[in-house]
This record gives C-alpha cells, sequence and structure tokens, in this order.
C-alpha cells in the first residue's frame, strides 16, 4: 500500500457527543456533527475556549469515550480496537502517575502494557527518557517531580511505543517557557519523522510554529478548519515596524490616514517576552 | 491464540501489581491491619467479656469477627480508593488509551486487591495461631477442663481464614461493580457497606417464617437471596470451636459459593464499565 493510498490517521464523520445531566433526562451536547480529516504526517491544532469540545474529541478519537452519533475511524479503524490503540499514542490533560514508581518504572509498565518486551523496552525507555530531558531524573520517584516534570514523564510514556498518531491533550500546560520551547521541539521532530500529531492548545503562538492545520471548536461546533495560511489570508495584513523616530512615524500615520490604514503601538507580543525570558535566564 | 491469551494474562498481571503496590501504601489499610492485629493479638486480655464462653471459642470468635469486619472495611475502602485514584488521577486513561481492554482492567483491578486482602487474612489467620499456640501451653488437666481447651486445630483454622479470604473477595468484587458506575468514592464507599450489611444479614431470609407470605413478599425475599451472597456461611470458625469438623464437601461448597459471586459481581463491573465514558 502506497502513502497515498493508506487511511487517513483520523476521520471523523457527523461526529456527536451528548452527556446526561440531572436526574430528569437532561442533555448537554458536548459535540456536534463534527467532521474532520487529518492526514499522515501533519500536525494538527484544535482550538477553542474551555468547553468547546477539544477534549471530548480526544477522547473519543482515544476509544475512552462512545460517539452519540456519527463515526470515528483512527489509523483505518475504530479505536475501540486494541490493535489500533497500539498504534497510538496519547498524553491527557493534567496526567497523574502512580506516585510511588519512578519515572522510568512508569514508562516502563507503559511501554510492556502496549506490547513491548526485554531489550526492546529498555531501549526505547532509555531513548524517550532522554528524548524529554528526564534521563537522570527518571531515577526518582514520581511523587518529588514538579509539574512540568511530570507532563514530560507523560509525553514519555506516550511515545515509548513508537505510536504512529500522538493525541495530545495542552500539552504545554503548567510547563515553563523553556519546557515549552522543548514540548514543541519534540512535536517537531516527530512531524519531521513522519508522525501525525494531534494537539489542543491554548497558547495559539506554540500553534503557529508546529501546527499545518487547525479547527477551531466553539460550544461543540466547528467553526473554522484548515491551513494556518488560508485562514488568515482573509484578514488584512497587519505590519510591524520598529525603530521609528517620532517624526518618521508621525510621516507615516499622515500617509496612512488617507488610504484607510492606522498605527497604533503593537505592545509586547508573546514571542518577544519568550525571548527576553531565555535571554535573561541564560536558557536556550 | 496461545500467544494473544499469554499477553493478556500479562496485562491483567501488570495491572494487578500496580494496583496492590499502591494499595499496601494506603494509610487505611496500614491503619486496619494494626488494629486487626492489635485486636487478636490482646484477645486474651479481653476474655472477661467473654459472657461465659470457653478461652479457646472466645479466642476464634473474636480472631474471626475481627478479620471478617476489619476486612469488610479494608475490602470496601480498598477497593474505592484505588479505584478512584486511578479515574481521578487518570491513570486510568493511560492505561486504557493503550491495547488493554475494559475487562482487563477490571480483572487486574480485581485481582489486585484479592492479593491486598489475601494477605490481610494470612496475616490475621496467623496471628490467631499465634494466639491460640501460646495460649494452649502447657497445662494441668484441671485447668484445662476449666478453660475449656482442646488441641488447637491449626488446619481447620487455616482453611476458615481462607475462607475469610473468599468473602472478603466477594466484598471487593461487589464494590468494584458499584465503582464502575458510581459517581464519587464516598457514594461507592457508602452502597459497599449497605451490600456488606445486605449479604450479612441475608440468612434471616432463611429463618422460619421469614421472607414474606408468599406474593411479593416471597419473590423479593427470593430476589434479595440471589443478588446478595449470605456471608453467614462463610463463618465457619463456630463450627471447629464447637469441636465440629470441616468436611472437604462443606469447604469447598463455600469456597465455590464465593468463587461465583466473584465471578458474577466482576462480570457485572467489567459489563458497566465497559459502557462507561472516562
Amino acid at each position: 500500500m502506497s502513502v497515498e493510498d493508506e487511511p487517513p490517521a483520523v476521520l471523523l464523520r457527523g461526529l456527536g457527543k451528548d452527556h446526561a445531566s440531572g436526574w430528569r433526562g437532561g442533555v448537554v451536547r458536548a459535540l456536534d456533527r463534527l467532521d474532520m480529516r487529518i492526514d499522515r504526517g501533519q500536525v494538527y491544532g484544535l482550538l477553542g475556549a474551555n468547553g468547546s469540545g477539544k477534549s471530548t474529541t480526544l477522547k473519543l478519537i482515544m476509544g475512552l469515550q462512545s460517539p452519540t452519533r456519527g463515526t470515528c475511524e483512527v489509523l483505518g479503524g475504530t479505536p475501540a480496537c486494541p490493535a489500533i490503540r497500539r498504534r497510538m499514542g496519547f498524553l491527557p490533560e493534567s496526567p497523574g502517575f502512580y506516585r510511588h514508581l519512578t519515572g522510568s518504572e512508569m514508562v516502563t509498565i507503559c511501554g510492556r502494557l502496549s506490547g513491548l518486551q526485554g531489550v526492546e523496552l529498555r531501549g526505547r525507555v532509555a531513548a524517550v527518557l532522554e528524548l524529554v530531558g528526564l534521563a537522570e531524573a527518571g531515577k526518582l520517584r514520581i511523587g518529588t517531580y514538579s509539574r512540568g516534570m511530570v507532563q514530560r514523564i507523560g509525553l514519555a510514556q506516550a511515545l515509548v511505543h513508537d505510536p504512529e498518531l500522538l493525541v495530545c491533550d495542552e500539552p504545554t500546560a503548567g510547563i515553563d517557557p523553556v519546557g515549552v520551547v522543548q514540548m514543541m521541539e519534540v512535536i517537531a521532530r516527530l512531524k519531521a519523522s513522519g508522525k501525525t500529531v494531534l494537539l489542543t492548545s491554548h497558547l495559539l503562538t506554540e500553534v503557529v510554529e508546529v501546527c499545518d492545520r487547525v479547527a477551531i471548536l466553539q460550544q461543540g461546533r466547528l467553526i473554522a478548519e484548515g491551513e494556518l495560511a488560508g485562514l488568515m489570508a482573509d484578514r488584512q495584513p497587519e505590519v510591524i515596524v520598529r525603530g521609528l523616530g517620532e517624526k518618521d512615524e508621525q510621516d507615516l500615520r499622515e500617509w496612512l490616514l488617507p488610504r484607510g490604514g492606522i498605527v497604533e503601538p503593537a505592545g509586547m507580543t508573546g514571542r518577544q517576552l519568550q525571548h527576553l525570558f531565555r535571554s535573561k535566564t541564560g536558557e536556550h | 491464540m496461545g500467544k494473544a491469551l499469554a499477553d493478556r494474562f500479562s496485562r491483567i498481571g501488570m495491572i494487578a501489581g500496580i494496583t496492590l503496590t499502591g494499595a499496601v501504601r494506603q494509610r487505611m489499610v496500614l491503619l486496619v491491619g494494626i488494629l486487626g492485629a492489635g485486636l487478636i493479638g490482646g484477645a486474651h486480655y479481653l476474655w472477661e467479656f467473654d459472657f461465659g464462653s470457653a478461652e479457646q471459642k472466645f479466642l476464634m470468635d473474636l480472631g474471626f469477627g475481627t478479620v471478617g469486619m476489619f476486612g469488610t472495611l479494608l475490602a470496601i475502602v480498598a477497593t474505592a480508593q484505588s479505584w478512584w485514584d486511578e479515574l481521578d488521577g487518570k491513570t486510568a486513561q493511560i492505561t486504557l488509551a493503550r491495547p488493554v481492554t475494559r475487562v482487563e482492567f477490571v480483572l487486574g483491578k480485581l485481582v489486585g486487591l484479592a492479593g491486598l486482602l489475601g494477605f490481610f487474612a494470612a496475616v490475621m489467620t496467623t496471628i490467631l495461631m499465634l494466639v491460640l499456640w501460646w495460649r494452649a501451653g502447657p497445662r494441668d488437666a484441671m485447668e484445662t477442663l476449666i478453660l475449656g481447651w482442646t488441641s488447637v486445630p491449626y488446619g481447620a483454622i487455616s482453611v476458615c481464614g481462607f475462607l475469610q479470604w473468599v468473602r472478603l473477595c466477594v466484598v471487593a468484587a461487589m464494590t468494584l461493580f458499584i465503582a464502575s458506575y458510581a459517581g464519587s468514592a464516598l457514594f461507592t464507599i457508602v452502597l459497599g457497606v449497605m451490600f456488606a450489611v445486605i449479604g450479612h444479614l441475608q440468612f434471616l431470609l432463611h429463618e422460619p417464617g421469614d421472607g414474606g407470605d408468599g406474593g411479593i413478599g416471597q419473590a423479593a425475599a427470593i430476589l434479595i437471596g440471589l443478588v446478595f451472597p449470605n456471608f453467614r456461611l462463610f463463618d465457619l470458625g463456630g463450627i471447629i470451636a464447637g469441636d465440629g469438623q470441616l468436611t472437604p464437601e462443606l469447604t469447598m461448597g463455600v469456597a465455590g459459593y464465593g468463587g461465583l459471586y466473584v465471578a458474577v459481581y466482576a462480570a457485572l463491573a467489567a459489563c458497566s464499565f465497559s459502557r462507561r465514558d472516562l
């Protein structure tokens, strides 16, 4: 089977999910007729406010919830099938682990549950701990970890069996700026190696950096979907000009005004703040 | 087929191992263990509350009563806590996002908890046997007659300890079933205690004149008798304390009865959990 013939990594058709609410048979619609396709090798961002249905979508894709309507096809099969789940990795939002185990033990157990054994298992555990920067800290108990380290162990367990599809729910939640950069680098590396990644995030700057396509959910409905460039195309370009003197700025303002343009201070962007943080702390 | 089955057992074993190592670290387990051991170990000093029983019978009644009562509490709370730690901590999501079925997950939890309860029952029964061995030391004939001592039936006591473990496994399976659809740990514990109390009182349905006067009352009695196991059947300590004999048929019958309820409640838990959204 050629790459073109392969089924998409994720194919959702009319996917819907209702949650029961209260004793009187009330229903809350968490997801409403979602159609989505994620091709192999893409990094796909799912954006939306709290309660927009992002986590529900991921759980349906992982087979942790059953759809009320529609179909969910993952890697050419149903996520209810264990053989399909063997090819997927999942990092839940704010994961918790067995605090009495070391990071290395936790990742080893996860690898064994995914069918790895012996030398292959040991090799993969060492590789993913190295990848997430916990090669040394992997020997410590998880109970002693910071939130960011727990999140990194979460990524390590999701990657230990070398999945074709990685699903991450808020992978950068609770991590410091340096950790965010490292997490994004890991995702970029996965993309380079041909893996498919589906992630949700509140940090739009990071999404822009790594995602090929994005979908925006609002109250369980898909309100926009496509490549970032396409989604941004209908917006008027905004240009940041640095280093203008007062006189030049006044001239620019006068030149733009009859043409319908405006000049306003840009303030400090997230990226500028990140650069500032990294230069001050010396972290790269 | 053989490898698939071996993989399945391996996954169940792994989940059981994590459940067991997590459960033994629960503070409540340590507390119940210390209290139970203290009560059985100090049973001799409570003999003044014997209401006229012989010492040997008193020690056995108190010992098996402690295993039953504290063990039931342990089975309910440890099961609820272990289950909700998995769900609240999202370790269940991490496990079930892998090629692990819900049935394997439930069975793994049950086996791990059965291991914990087996350890508890074994330690308590051993302490009971040590106390009996200590109290059955050399005596003259008059002292033996007054205190009501005969030779200590260690084999029969071990069998009774084993049956107590089977009973605790039934309680754990019932609690697991409740947890599989419950919305909180507290609800699980409260309903688990209710189920256990009904099971302990279920024998009343079989007493003459009880169980209704036909019709709906009779049907309700039969239904309750089927749904809830009769925990009284597992209390065979009284038989050996009264110089009775534990026959292999009786032992196997009670163990089989308990095993059947464990299987049914585990199946119900797996079925209920399979439909649950995480």
